[in-house]
């Protein structure tokens, strides 16, 4: 959900970094506002525009030859900062966007991309503690879902 | 961090969120390593989660390419993120070969900057074969 996430990453008042390739016009998407210096140099990424309640939503980023391995194929290490990227704005979502570090992601490779393919992630909320958030993300090229993660997030000052 | 070359078979990827070395450890413990640039970091100007596991991915398909005598594809990673990095910080990362199969390698990996831990990471790697 662009909009928490805008809110939550604006807190810090930082404003939106440029990514080096430009972004396109994809139906339902719309670029996201991206402060985290490493998700914009590997950006664009976008955001699902419909109406959703950021827990459960979609994200999406077109695959280049900055992200391919030398196969030609989406390297695992652009699957990972993918999810981390979006699963990151699920947890700040389910705590009131409050500040959440990464404990623990674990991803399965399912399938493959290349460069040209737009790779879509189903993320969602799986359960809330206090101080621990769960969260899920599939990802799909059109019907075939290529990786699958599963994600813990801490949220700072609870225990 | 002694001596370091450009580590070889690096995608397209590796090479452009790098730049990542091979390092000696001095032991003749074969290593990869980097050093944290602006580009590396998430909005608290920390070194970000997705290049970190983005390394331990590259650290552990280097070992598991190894063990393999040969071309691998990753299953499954798992990190946890034991400690942060900060912008100037020399990280290096140390894999061991856990169990390797006729067509799985399994391995772990520490990521470290000096003696302090960022990150504990296991993999699961499939062997290509050409058949």
């Amino acid at each position: 959900m662009t909009e928490a996430r805008d809110q939550q990453k604006g807190d810090n008042e930082r404003p939106a970094i440029a990514s080096p390739r430009p972004a396109e016009q994809l139906d339902g998407f719309a670029p996201m506002d991206l402060r985290d210096p490493f998700e914009a140099f590997v950006g664009p990424l976008y955001s699902q525009t419909a109406e959703n309640d950021g827990l459960t939503r979609h994200e999406a980023f077109r695959v280049d030859d900055r992200h391919v391995d030398t196969k030609g194929k989406l390297h695992p290490g652009m699957v990972m900062t993918f999810a981390d990227a979006v699963v990151g704005s699920t947890a700040w979502n389910a705590t009131g966007r409050r500040p959440c570090v990464t404990l623990s992601m674990q991803v399965s490779i399912t399938g493959s991309a290349k460069a040209g393919d737009l790779v879509i992630a189903k993320t969602r909320l799986t359960r809330k503690t206090r101080a621990v958030v769960f969260c899920a993300a599939d990802f799909f090229v059109g019907d075939e879902m290529i990786a699958q993660s599963t994600s813990l997030w801490k949220v700072l000052g609870e225990r | 961090m002694p001596s370091s070359t450009i580590a070889p078979e690096q995608s397209g990827y590796e090479t452009y969120i790098g730049p990542v070395q091979q390092v000696d450890m001095g032991d003749g413990a074969a290593a990869l390593g980097f050093t944290i640039v602006p580009h590396h970091l998430n909005g608290a100007d920390m070194l970000h989660g997705g290049m970190m596991m983005s390394f331990a991915s590259m650290v552990l398909a280097a070992a598991a390419r190894e063990a393999a005598g040969g071309d691998v594809e990753a299953l499954s990673v798992n990190c946890d993120f034991t400690g942060p990095g900060k912008p100037g910080d020399e990280v290096t990362g140390i894999a061991s070969v856990t169990r390797r199969t006729r067509t799985i390698v399994f391995l772990s990996c520490d990521i470290q900057v000096g003696d302090r831990m960022l990150m504990t990471a296991t993999g699961v790697y499939r062997v290509v074969t050409n058949d």
